[in-house]
Parts: structure tokens; sequence; C-alpha cells
């Protein structure tokens, strides 16, 4: 009997709507942010299964092949390839497997090196903000001076003095990203800390490692949220940068970084050698952007 | 005689994410030439709306629909070209909140003599010698150097008074000023509504003025308008409204305000003390630039009480007067300069930090704005219990659910709201969140800072009969801090006056509301408006002039002691005058 | 404002030494000296050559020595263009490369600034959209990329225009001809075009929203007044703090495009110094970038406190 009485008391309480859910409806009803999702788990999804899409290995060279057009490409091409739907690269490689293989490295690059940033952004961002006061100052000042740094030179110098390492260069690319979320982040503690609730929760008798766990990280993940997924189409575009240079992902690996500048170079002569990466790399990079912007209209709407 | 204005039939939609809102249902008024119109409202009833969309000032998701005569011509829905020259010109507008409602980056007389300048092609020279008449109209001292100063160097007040010049300085035949006192203090507020009411009776300009405060409006208003959710639900002459209210809600806002020679508060003092104040000074250091060194800004310097069980004690002060600081050092969340806190016979100073947190169960506070208090993320259930969490963690889940179910209801909160979370709940709902909060531990006492000063006057007076209530089944000491006189003496037994960190007046609620003291007092008071229209009238007004003075100035102690200025270390000792009343020295 | 501006200059100074710092380190950390990749010297002659370039002194007097150097305006030898001191090559490159990147700036603020500004004051119109999708393909989109397209449509085919026949030089610098900077400094303008286009949007919008926009309007001051004497002015403050970042993105943007176009430019010393390990010229070249970056960013803070007065307590 009291079993029943309880269980009914639980069902009569009204649920409540929380603020994640209000967001979750925001986005949802945001057209492109939503399209944005679905290309972006279709082109992960392609990166994940790559090996199992293509009867080509992403490192086999054919010299017979070199640089051929697929069959369904419109117009004069010195020759074309059969089988391979995307064209063939300039040593006879199937550009197909290859762009989806690049698909793979570029956003781990763009997940990892967003990571790497995440931590050390958060970690500094936090105990700036908490802490205030002078040691804020300070390290904010320091966020200041780096800000105005050409970052990318340092990465260069790092990518030359150590030869091409590969997890250097997602720490390194990382580290470039790193001092805008330091910047949310204290802002953000910096704001949370003086709400009036943070106040309430002391006056309670709540200890500060609760606070910090209860109240200041939900409130801050919001933002942080938005500016992480902002962040990896740059990280990605700074790969691409230093694999223009030749700094970046070196062979056999590929990236489209890799896969864009070699194919700018042979623009004239095998545009689908451009074409194709430049277009999956677009495309992921404007998805991002949209879920990002979508994912800030969700979390804190302003009337556009 | 052909009306100033006339209003027919107008509605007002917004377009928003979440749906459409109609926020002007049918309204229809008239203002004639040199009236002053009141149109009284709470937040939502659209009357800010109401005047935004007659002039055309409408947000870009915002569509009027119906008929707005100026002088006979149809304007609404007129070109942008005719709306600019009526606007700045025939009609001004006075908004509330001076600091964002002025240009920043431009200096306050450019700003004045623009409009000036514009409307009736007034050279430069010529127009900022008028504004600067003009701000001498308004009274601001020292009105060259004003000129050329930017707002941000204003304070509150003066920026009004420059907001007011604006309005002005064109000759405009009708000023909507909306809530143009809401954001100032109480003392404030008397000397701007005084220049309204001088723009009125000398140069005859017609007045609309919207506010949620009916004293405001029964000093001011010859007509009255009262709107709810978008109606107007009753319109008359200020006496037919004010003493006849025909309407409901009408009748309802009336009630709701507080007045004179109400019910006591309920019982009294017992026992032994359960706080001692003694000489409390909590100080900050300020640097207005770096290399300066560093000036100390007395927030609260040298405030002492006691307070029993059962008791109230109502705070009053303006803004900077240390109420606030003074609330938080006695909770120990704010540390202090000097002085001692004893509670229960214990000094907190010998207890170590880690007792204070058991402590904190016997002495809570609720806050001034009830969605800020409230973690936004988290349902108000959890907010309820977490002070019960930290006390007791041992408890059992049904346990927390079933006090905190007991508590919502005592408050007046349905119980089954419990999954709910602050922005589903209104600001009163919201505010008795913050109650069952800080009363689920069975405190002993309970500081309420500012906590009905940003509810409805409606909800305001439920709020204070729901504080009355559980302070009279627990005989709770209550520290209710406001800077409205009249809340605070439904509350208080008692009540202390601060002036700039210091107490000018102490006194039982009754002699301190019957007969006060200290000039500063006397202004406090003579500035509460009460909703009766022949009193506001007939009022003998005791005006401060100028602004508060800012706490970082040595010599703003002796505002009330001029005669002492030759040593301007000196502080105005407090004396004792009867029993229960103690004063500040004055000349 | 005075105080304000000497403030901010004491604060350039801190940032160019920990740049100098640790480029320093970090080239010199590197395995690998300036003389590996040549004939091997007979032993003698190394140490010789070595003492001569104080590489046999412990690092920490190297970089006091360089520092000292420094002061005087030194920036060293080159290590590889053995006839050349760096101070040298950087004077020829850096007229080619301040022309460029200077150009491109000028670009990207006016042309941003004219399309954010439109943007904003037809907020969710067609002309809204539209040229928030052009700025959002101009970010997206690599400068190598765009180069080639570019320089493909108007080098090499050539487009008519209006019945002219508008082509372009592919490379070269040809003196600082207008026809051979019109295709690099599009190239590199194009993305900040494309950021400052987003960034002013976003600005205008939020300040038209401000309570002292609804009281010009309710003097009855007309849209353009509004725009040019109240909200342009609140609107650019976040322009004015992205200079510095702005800079920086161009520099690095003309690694690239020097490259692509051949142009004499640092951007090329840079690379192939860094790939060289000469350390000399990798550390000058740094060194002036980053002298022009915090030498905008203090033009900019002196800037931001000319345009809002709020902040010259401070």
């Amino acid at each position: 009997m009291i079993a029943t009485g309880q269980t009914l008391k639980v069902m009569e309480e009204v649920k409540g709507r929380s603020l994640w859910v209000d967001a979750r409806r925001r986005l949802v009803r945001n057209r492109a942010a939503m399209a944005g999702i679905v290309i972006l788990c279709v082109i992960a999804l392609l990166a994940l299964l790559a090996p199992m899409l293509s009867p080509f290995a992403f490192d086999a060279i054919n010299y017979d092949i070199i640089a051929c057009a697929p069959n369904w490409w419109p117009g004069e091409t010195a020759c074309r390839a059969s089988g391979h739907i995307f064209g063939t690269d300039s040593v006879g490689r199937d550009l197909f497997v290859r762009v989806l293989f690049g698909a793979r490295v570029s956003l781990a690059v763009g997940l990892v090196a967003t990571l790497v940033s995440l931590l050390i952004g958060v970690f500094y961002g936090a105990v700036a903000g908490y802490l205030g006061g002078r040691v804020d100052a300070l390290m904010m000042r320091l966020v200041d001076i780096l800000y105005s740094l050409p970052f990318v030179f340092f990465v260069i110098i790092l990518m030359v003095v150590f030869d091409r390492n590969f997890i250097l260069l997602f720490v390194a690319i990382g580290a470039v990203e790193w001092l805008t979320m330091a910047r949310i982040v204290r802002g953000q503690t910096l704001s949370i800390k003086q709400k009036e609730f943070i106040e309430a929760a002391r006056a309670a008798g709540v200890g500060p490692l609760a606070i910090i766990a209860r109240h200041v990280i939900p409130n801050v993940v919001g933002p942080v949220v938005v500016y992480v997924t902002l962040t990896v189409p740059g990280v990605i575009l700074t790969e691409s940068f230093l694999s223009f240079l030749g700094l970046g992902i070196q062979e056999p690996l590929t990236s489209w970084g890799v896969l864009v500048s070699d194919g700018a170079g042979q623009m004239e002569t095998a545009p689908w050698m451009l074409v194709f990466p430049a277009l999956f790399m677009a495309v992921t990079l404007f998805c991002f952007n949209f879920v990002g912007d979508g994912l800030r209209d969700a979390l804190d709407p302003k009337d556009r | 005689m052909a009306a100033l204005l006339e209003i027919t039939d107008l509605n007002v939609h917004f377009a928003l994410a979440d749906g459409d809102v109609h926020a002007v249902k049918d309204a229809g008024l008239s203002i004639q030439e040199g009236e002053c119109l009141g149109v009284v409202g709470e937040s939502g009833s659209g009357k800010s709306q109401l005047f935004l969309a007659a002039f055309g000032l409408l947000a870009s998701n915002g569509r009027a629909r119906g008929s707005v005569k100026f002088r006979g011509e149809e304007i609404l829905g007129a070109s942008p070209k005719r709306l600019n020259a009526l606007r700045g010109g025939a009609v001004t507008m006075i908004f509330q909140d001076p600091l964002t409602s002025l240009t920043p980056h431009m200096k306050v007389g450019a700003q004045i003599a623009e409009a000036l300048m514009l409307h009736r092609r007034v050279p430069r020279d010529d127009a900022q010698s008028k504004a600067r008449e003009m701000l001498d109209y308004v009274r601001i001292p020292e009105s060259g150097r004003r000129l050329k100063q930017y707002p941000h160097e204003l304070s509150g007040g003066m920026r009004q008074r420059v907001m007011i010049a604006m309005a002005t300085i064109t000759g405009p035949d009708l000023i909507v000023a909306d809530e143009p006192t809401t954001a100032l203090d109480v003392t404030v507020q008397a000397q701007i509504l005084e220049i309204l009411r001088a723009l009125k009776n000398e140069k005859k300009t017609a007045i609309a003025m919207i506010s949620h405060d009916m004293g405001v409006i029964a000093g001011l208003a010859d007509r009255v308008q009262v709107m709810r959710h978008g109606r107007i639900v009753e319109s008359g002459t200020a006496d037919q409204v004010f003493y006849a209210p025909k309407d409901g809600y009408t009748r309802m806002l009336l009630d709701a305000i507080p007045k004179a020679g109400e019910a006591p508060p309920p019982a009294g003092p017992i026992g032994a003390p359960l706080l001692n104040v003694e000489d409390l000074r909590v100080s900050f250091p300020v640097k207005d630039r770096i290399f300066q060194k560093a000036r100390l800004l007395r927030a609260v310097d040298g405030v002492s009480f006691t307070l029993h069980r059962g008791e109230t004690l109502g705070v009053v002060g303006e803004s900077g007067c240390g109420k606030s600081t003074l609330a938080r050092a006695v909770l120990q969340l704010l540390p202090k300069s000097e002085g001692r806190v004893v509670w229960l016979g214990r000094d907190l100073d010998a207890v170590a930090q880690s007792e204070i947190r058991k402590l904190r169960g016997d002495f809570q506070i609720v806050f001034q704005d009830p969605l800020a208090s409230l973690d936004p993320r988290m349902p108000i259930g959890i907010s309820i219990a977490e002070p019960l969490k930290a006390l007791e963690p041992n408890l059992s889940r049904e346990t927390l659910r079933q006090k905190v179910r007991a508590m919502m209801q005592r408050v007046g909160l349905d119980g089954a709201w419990i999954n709910r979370y602050p922005h589903e709940l209104s600001g009163g709902q919201n505010q008795r969140v913050g109650l069952a909060r800080a009363m689920i531990l069975g405190p002993k006492m309970l500081v309420c800072d500012e906590a009905v000063s940003a509810l409805d006057v409606s909800i305001q007076a439920q709020i204070v009969e729901l504080i009355r209530g559980l302070q009279a089944e627990s005989q709770l000491a209550l520290i209710f801090i406001s800077h409205d006189l009249s809340v605070v003496r439904r509350l208080s037994h008692r009540v202390m006056v601060l002036y700039l960190g210091r107490v000018v007046e102490l006194a039982s609620s009754n002699k301190l509301y019957t007969d006060p003291q200290h000039p500063y007092t006397r202004a406090l008071l003579s500035a509460v408006l009460s909703p009766d229209p022949r009193a506001e009238r007939a009022k003998k007004r005791e005006l401060l002039t100028g602004d508060l003075p800012s706490p970082l100035d040595p010599r703003a102690q002796l505002t009330f002691l001029k005669s002492r200025l030759a040593t301007p270390d000196y502080r105005p000792k407090l004396q004792q005058i009867s029993t229960d009343h103690w004063v500040a020295e004055h000349d | 404002m005075i105080t304000y501006a000497f403030r901010r200059f004491l604060g350039a100074i801190p940032t160019l030494f920990v740049i100098v710092t640790l480029a320093f380190f970090m080239m010199r950390m590197a395995p690998g000296g300036p003389f590996d990749s040549e004939r091997r010297l007979p032993p003698e002659v190394e140490r010789n050559v070595k003492a001569a370039y104080d590489l046999d002194k412990p690092l920490t007097q190297q970089y006091l020595i360089y520092l000292g150097k420094l002061a005087h305006g030194d920036l060293g030898p080159s290590y590889k263009n053995k006839d050349f001191s760096v101070t040298q090559l950087i004077l020829t490159g850096l007229p080619v490369s301040a022309r460029l990147g200077l150009s491109a700036m000028a670009l990207a603020l006016l042309l941003g600034t004219a399309l954010g500004v439109s943007a904003a004051l037809r907020q969710n119109s067609w002309r809204d959209y539209s040229i928030m999708s052009v700025a959002m393909l101009g970010i997206t989109i690599p400068t190598f990329v765009t180069a080639p397209i570019l320089t493909l449509l108007f080098g090499v085919y050539g487009i008519s225009l209006f019945g002219h026949e508008l082509s372009l030089p592919v490379g070269g610098w040809n003196g600082g001809a207008l026809r051979n900077m019109i295709l690099p400094v599009t190239v590199l303008a194009l993305p900040q075009i494309a950021v400052v286009s987003r960034l002013m949007r976003g600005s205008m919008v939020e300040v038209l929203r401000a309570n002292y926009i609804r009281t010009a309007r309710a003097k009855g001051l007309s849209d353009s007044r509004i725009v040019l004497g109240h909200a342009l002015r609140a609107a650019s403050l976040p322009l004015v703090s992205y200079l510095g970042p702005a800079l920086a993105a161009v520099l690095t943007g003309s690694l690239v495009v020097e490259q692509i176009f051949g142009l004499p430019g640092i951007g090329r010393y840079f690379v192939q110094g860094a790939l060289n390990r000469d350390y000399t010229l990798v550390m000058g070249v740094v060194i002036c970038y980053a002298a022009l970056i915090i030498l905008l960013n203090f033009l900019a803070d002196i800037a931001y406190a000319v345009l809002d007065p709020r902040v010259r307590l401070t």
C-alpha cells in the first residue's frame, strides 16, 4: 500500500523543462545545423569504413594510370581510368580511397588537436577565472601577449626542429588555438562566479569543491561546446596550411590538406585532383560552422 | 478642443521564435495639450510598447495596427521622414535607464544640442549655449563643465536630468516618459519628479507618464489609465481612479500598496539577544589608476545593533549606504575589517571556518533578484534541498524529497512542481523558492536583502505576508533591508537608517515614521510617494539638493553637519534622544 | 590619455622579450646545426667557424650575446647566405612584404566593413544571408586553393569584362607594379575580408539593439545619421581589437602567397631559413614580424581609447 502511495506521488510530479531541453528543441528547428550534423555523420562514417569501400589500397601506386580522370568526367582528358570513381593522382593511386583516408587523418587531427586546446584552455581559463585578482590579471596578461604572436610561426619552427613528428603535430596545432578557449572559459567562470546563486550556495553552507562541480561547470559547458565546434575547422585549415608548406602529414599518409595542395598544383592538367578533396574539406568545414552557429543560437538565443 | 494625441484601436504583435505575442490589445487613449496622462501597469502590461508603437519605435519584429493621430494627423504607418520630423521636435521621449540610453562616446553637450540643430535649424554655437541653459534649468551644477563631459562621468541622477534636458530643448508639445525614475534612488527620484512637475506647470508641456509605481502617478497625473495584459482596464481622472476605482484589478493594485497605520507586525522581541553587532567596519581598497595609492572605500563605517528572537529590524538607505555589505559581513559571507559579530554569545571571530559552515543553518539570506539567485540548470527541488544536503549529507533521497515538498507547501508552492526549473516560474514564485531554500534548515535569523524590490506590487504584498507568517510561526529574527520605506514599515519593529556606511537614525518603527529627527530621514520619508493624489499635490516636500556624494569623498560624512567641516575627519556621533531613539549629530 | 598610451607602450616591451626568448631557445633546441648539410669540414676549421659564430659557448651565454647585439640593431649574419647579414636580407624583402601585407589589410578592412555594415542594416534579408554565406566561403577555402583558381581565371585564361580583356600576370613582383599586385593582394585579403565582414555584421547588429540607438531614433535622427554618428563608432570597437590578430593572420598567409606568386618578400626567407636551420635568419624574421604586430597592437590600443572614452580611465 505504501509503495503504491509513493509511486502515485512520483507520477503526479510535473516534469520540468530544463534549459538543455529548450536548447535541443531550438537546435532541431535550425535546419542548417541539423543538415550539418547529418552530413558530418555521413562523412565520419565514410572515413571509418574507408578500406571497405574501395577495392584499391590507399598507397597502391600504379604507373600505368597516372593523373587519369574518372570515366564520367566531362570534356577532353589525357587519359581515363575505369573503376576509379574520383580518378587517380600523380602516381596512379585511387583518389577516392585517398580522399577517405585523408578524411580519417584530417578529422582525427581536428578532434585531437581541438581536444588538446580544450584541455589547456579550460584548465588555464578556469584557474584564472576562479582565482581572480592578481593571479587572473597576470595570467590574462600572458594570454594577451601570446595572442599577438604569429603562433603559426612557432608551430613551423617546432615542426622543423622536431622533424615533423606526428604526435607533435597534433599538440602543436592544438597549442595554436588554446588562447581563445582560455579567454572564453575565464570569461564564463568570472561571470558565473559573480552570480547570486553562487553566493546563495555559499550562504547555504556548500563547500567550494561542490560549488565548482555542481554550479560552475554545468554553466560553463555551453559556450565551451560551441567554441569547440567552431575550433575544429580552424585546426583542419592550419593542418592544411602546414601540409602545403611541406611540414604537415608525411607520405604515405595523407590528409585533405596534402591532397588539396597537391591538387592545386595540378589544377590545369588534372582538376579532379583538386576538386574532390577540396569539396570534401569545404563541405566538412561548412558543416562544422553551421553546427557551431546553431549550437550558439540554441544555447543563448537572442532574437536575431 | 482637439486632442493633442488620439490613439484608437491600437494592436501590437511581436513575432518571436517561440510564437506570436499580442502585446497591446485594442488600446485607445487621448492626451490634451498641457495635460499629464499617467499610464499604470505591472510588467508585461504593454504600457511601454503602446507608446513605442505609436511613434514608430517598435523593434523590427513588431507590427502595429490601428490609428494614432497627432494634432489630427494620422502618424501610424507614416513615412520615416515624417516620423523623424515629428520625433525629437514636437514629441520627445525619456527612457528608464539613463546610462545605456545615452550615447557613450558623445559629449553630453553635443547630444543635447543635436536635436535642436536638427529640428530647429539652430547653428552649432547657439545650440551649445541653449544646451547649457537647459542644463541650468534641470539644475545641474557647473553646467559649462558638464557640457564637455561624457555620460559615464556623470551620476545616475545627473544623467536622467541630461535626458530631460535633451527632451525639452526643442520645446516639445508632448514628452513621453517611460519609467523615468525606476532606476533611481528615492531621494533622486523626488528631485526628478519635481523637474517634471515644473515642466508641466511652467512650460505647459503635455506628459505621458508611464510607470508601475502608483505613487509616482498620483503625484503627477491629471488623468490615469490602468493597463493589464495589453488592455486598458480603467481610465478616468486621477481622483476617479484613485478614490473610486471601478475595475477589480485597479482595486487590487491600490490595496497592495502598503499604507500608513496598518496592522502592526506580530509580537515583538523575546528573550536574550541573538545577535550583537559592535562597531562593524568593512573597507575595500580602491584604485582609480594603476600608479595611485589605493584609497579606502568605507562601505560600512561603524555600525552597531542588537537583534532578538521574533524581532524585525528594518535597514533602509539608498545606493552606497552599505546595507547589503553590512548584511553579508554579518553573515560571514564577506570579511570584515574591524568590529565584532557576536552570535548567541559567541564571538564569530573565534570560531573556525568549518564550525561556521555548520552554524550557517542558523542564519540564512534571501536575495533581491529571484531568478539570479537560483541556478538556472537545477530543478527548484534540488535548489531547495541543497542547504539540507550540505548540512546533513547522509539523508536519504526520499527524506529529502519529503522535506522539500513540505517546505514548498509551506511557502505556497504546489509540491508537484518539484522538478520545474526557475525559468518556468514567475518572479514571485521564484522568490518563494528562495524563501523555501532559506527556511528549510529552520534558521533562527533571516536576512532579506531587498527581497521584494524586484517584484510587482501585487506580488510584493503576498510575499511580505508570507514572511510575516513565517516569522510568527517560528519567532524568526528578521533583518529586512530595503530602500522602500513603506514596505519596511509593515514588517519592522525597529528601523535603522544608513547613510554612507553609518547609522544616522535608529528608532522604533512608530517613532521613526511619526517623529523623524535626522534631515536625511526626513528627506527619505518626504520622498515616499503615496497613492493619494490630493495628499501628493498638497505635500510640502523636503528635498535634498544634488546627488548622493561618493563614499570615497572624505567630507561626505559631514553633509548634514556642515558646521564641522573645519575638521574633515570628524564623524558625527550617534546620540540617544529617548528610549529607543538614537540620532546622529546634525545641524 | 597620455598615461594610458605610456602604459600600453610599456606593456609592449615584455611581449617582444618573450618572443625573442621563445624563438631563440626553440631554434637552438633543434637537433643538428646550420652546417650539417654541407660538406664535412675538418675539425679545426669547424671549431674555428663555430667559435666565430659564438656557437661553442654555453646556450645561456649565446642568448645574452644575442640580446646584446639585438639592442644595437644587429641581427647577426645569415648562416646560409654568408655574404649577407640578416639585417640586409630583411631590408630587401621587407618593403615587398610590407606593401603586400598592408594593402591586403587595407582592402580587408574597407571591403569587410562595408559588407558587414550593409548586411547588418538589412538583417535577415537576402542581402544579409548572401553576404554571410560568401563570407563563410572566404573563411573555409584556404589561400593555396583560391590562389590557383584566381590565377587560372584571371591570369591564364583571362576574363572578358565589359568587353575588355582582363589578363593579369601570374607571378613575379616586377618592382611592385599594380598589375602584379592585384592577384596576390586579393588572394591574401580574401579570408580577412570574410572575417571582418562577419565581425562587423555581428557587432553592428548588437549595437543597433542598444538603448542609446533607441534614444537617437526617438530624437528623430535619420538612419544614416544614426549609423554614422552613433552606431559605427561603437561597432568598430571589436574590429579595432581584432587588428593585431588580423595582421598576424595576414603575415601567416603571406608565407603561402609569396611562395605561390614568387614574390621576393621575407616570408620566403622564413620558410627557407626554417628548413635550412638558418638560426639567425629565422629569428630575425620572427622578430621583425613580431615587432610589426606589436606596433600595430599599440596603435590599435590608442585607436580604441580614442573611439571609446570610457577606456581612458583604466
